[in-house]
């Protein structure tokens, strides 16, 4: 019995894996004749020395830590709003939980069509305000936040289930402590909340980075990485070399590229973590 | 012995009549499947014929329809991996270098006089609209494929809105920015522009084109300066003059259908857009302008056709040659024209006097087929237009001077040439 689920592993994730490492050494064009041919590093090289590459990597980071702050931030508040018993509870938090049901594609739809500058809600909303319309996903000062409040939208009830179900996993002898000790509400937030809160903390940024750093689905439908490339991220360009120009082994470098850098990231997080933590 | 005889003669009757079927449906109860490009009005047309092709052939015919942003990766990957999951495919023109490793040269059937009658098919019809018809899908004397639907980008203007301003349709790039110029007051835009990432360029290039800038016909013949000189320069500076005072701002993010969208609704006066959606500005269901959109062809534009071709791989070839004479024979591209088709690419069909009377934009059509163009017909050419737009939208955007943006996307279009190995 486990041989054969070590066999459907090793099928369907290790050998996709190895043959997609074996493909990055390798030029191969879907769309001209002839096998694929062994290009040593090259595809490598072509990735660093390439000045676009690296501004996608920037704009991946930029949406990665703007977004999950914003789901982080939003999150963490309705947590403590739904920590104390408020009436029709099971309601609100249904109806906030919604977007995470949307698919993320569906999302992007919805929202190019909010940010119409003719006949959006958003900017029909601005009009009412007397503030001139704009045009959210056509300048790159504004097409990148455009994408962020798009997701945030969307994942910030996955902040907010993770910490609501870990604010009320906390124990209640620690608040009627420091109630008792006249703690304010701020106090008792940032010296007993956020610290017994850390590991349920820790677990959701890094599930919602990693999430975020592989975002493709809302960017594709909104902008398509446009205007230029301001909005354009790893995962969109990998899409566009493998599947629109069909350089496979310069793609498969890519992902392995991303795979190197999410790696890196993740255990610099994990140490920092376990530093923070020892203090 | 006598009812052995008769049940003899019987049996022999029934297979006599069995042959005699085959012979006239010889590909009786094969199916095709057959992938067409979501959202042509052509192929709308083309599916309320199926049935009588059906009934004629005995040949059971599915339908799976694609959105056009995706149906290349989809068919390509399918047809890598060799899955035999079509008999006929629906390639636009641009994509046919990338299909044309896996397209199965058709030579053979058009000359079995069995398969195919030239006198009644007649290939006249197609090529003397233009020879780009036969010649998009040609290569190395294989042809691999027929043209099924044509399209061609027209100037579409506001006949009101020119007439209120004293103007005639504009002759030329420079008249077509003055007068946007001139139209754009009382919330209307002078022009609308398919600005978007994978629209800009191929809209650029019909200013390129019109200020006497050429492509040479190879991919080894691109140089560094074949986009970065003095006439790429002039387009790309009136380019950025009618995003910047003529256009709505969110043309940055519009296709060809939402610039389409943009007339339908009356806030542009003209447009630069493909005839497809020719009948879209007289249908009074999705259109505040009918009666009062004209065309005209002030330059050259690019020639897009779309033809229906047979994979390597199609399981029933000679079916889907059957099916791909008869969609683009005279008779079914007439009627699927009557039907709503709005692009045919034969010129008996574009001179229909019943057709012509209904979808007036045909007489635009038939004089821009003689002089429109096509671009390097190469597998890079989506990347090398990817780089080209990248840079163009960033003089939209950041006010990148036209100048370098030329610069850096010929220097990056050619890397893409050098890395494929054009000029080793």
């Amino acid at each position: 019995m486990l041989g054969v689920a070590v066999i459907i592993l090793l099928i369907l994730t290790i050998y996709p894996l190895l043959f997609s490492l074996f493909l990055s050494f390798h030029k191969w064009s879907l769309t001209k004749p002839g096998p694929w041919r062994f290009v040593g590093l090259k595809n490598y090289l072509s990735i660093i020395q390439n000045p676009v590459f690296w501004r996608i990597i920037l704009n991946t980071f930029i949406f990665t830590f703007s977004a999950v702050t914003l789901q982080f931030a939003a999150g963490l508040g309705l947590a403590l709003l739904f920590s104390r018993e408020i009436k029709g509870e099971s309601v609100l938090r249904s109806l906030l939980v919604l977007p995470m049901m949307i698919p993320p594609i569906l999302v992007g739809l919805l929202w190019l069509f909010m940010y119409k500058k003719d006949f959006g809600i958003i900017n029909n909303m601005l009009k009412l305000l007397r503030i001139e319309p704009i045009t959210w996903l056509s300048k790159p000062l504004t097409a990148m936040p455009a994408v962020i409040i798009a997701d945030t939208w969307q994942w910030t009830p996955f902040m907010f289930l993770l910490l609501l179900a870990g604010l009320r996993s906390l124990p209640q002898e620690i608040y009627e402590s420091s109630q008792i000790d006249g703690a304010s509400f701020w106090q008792t937030f940032r010296y007993v909340t956020l610290p017994l809160l850390k590991p349920v903390i820790s677990i959701a940024i890094i599930i919602r980075f990693m999430d975020a750093f592989r975002v493709f689905d809302k960017i594709f439908q909104l902008t398509g990485g446009g205007p230029g490339v301001s909005t354009e991220t790893i995962s969109l360009y990998i899409y566009r070399n493998g599947f629109r120009y069909f350089n496979m082994g310069y793609a498969s470098a890519l992902s392995y590229f991303a795979l190197i850098i999410i790696i890196a990231f993740s255990m610099i997080y994990v140490r920092v973590l376990r530093r923070v933590g020892e203090r | 012995m006598r009812k052995w005889l008769c049940l003899i003669m019987v049996v022999v009757a029934f297979a006599g009549f069995g042959q005699g079927f085959a012979a006239e449906k010889p590909y009786a109860g094969q199916e095709l499947k057959i992938s067409f490009i979501a959202g042509f009005p052509t192929n709308i047309g083309l599916k309320t014929l199926i049935p009588e092709f059906e009934k004629e052939t005995g040949i059971r015919i599915t339908i799976i329809e694609t959105g056009y942003g995706v149906i290349l990766e989809k068919n390509i990957l399918d047809l890598s991996a060799q899955t035999g999951a079509y008999d006929v495919l629906h390639v636009e023109s641009l994509w046919f270098p990338q299909y044309l490793p896996y397209l199965y040269p058709i030579n053979e059937f058009m000359d079995d006089p069995k398969l195919f009658n030239a006198a009644e098919y007649d290939l006249e019809d197609l090529t003397s609209y233009t020879p780009l018809t036969l010649g998009a899908f040609t290569r190395d004397g294989k042809l691999l494929g027929l043209p099924h639907l044509a399209g061609i980008p027209l100037n579409w203007y506001r006949k009101d809105l020119l007439d209120r301003a004293g103007l005639q349709p504009p002759q030329d790039v420079d008249e077509y920015y003055a007068y946007a110029k001139k139209l754009t007051r009382d919330g209307v835009y002078g022009v609308a522009l398919s600005a978007s990432r994978s629209g800009l360029v191929d809209e650029w290039l019909s200013f390129f084109f019109a200020y006497g800038g050429a492509i040479r016909p190879r991919a080894e013949q691109f140089l560094k300066t074949t986009f970065d000189n003095p006439t790429a320069l002039k387009a790309l500076e009136l380019y950025k003059r009618l995003f910047d005072e003529c256009a709505p701002p969110e043309s940055l993010t519009w296709e060809f259908g939402e610039v389409g969208s943009a007339m339908q609704r009356g806030v542009v006066a003209m447009m630069w857009n493909w005839s497809n959606g020719g009948s879209w500005y007289d249908d009074p269901e999705v259109s505040t302008v009918v009666g009062k959109v004209g065309a005209n062809v002030p330059w050259p534009g690019r020639f897009g056709v779309n033809g229906l071709c047979i994979p390597q791989d199609a399981p029933n070839k000679e079916a889907a040659f059957e099916f791909l004479k008869w969609a683009t024979s005279k008779d079914i591209m007439r009627r699927t024209t009557l039907a709503g088709g709005s692009t045919p690419c034969r010129i008996s069909v574009l001179m229909d006097p019943q057709i012509t009377k209904k979808n007036w934009w045909f007489e635009a059509l038939r004089e821009s087929g003689r002089w429109s163009t096509m671009y390097l017909e190469i597998p890079e050419w989506s990347s090398m237009d990817d780089a080209l737009a990248i840079e163009f939208q960033k003089v939209l955007t950041t006010g990148l001077s036209p100048a370098k943006a030329l610069r850096t996307a010929s220097e990056n279009a050619y890397k893409i040439l050098e890395e494929a190995g054009y000029f080793e």
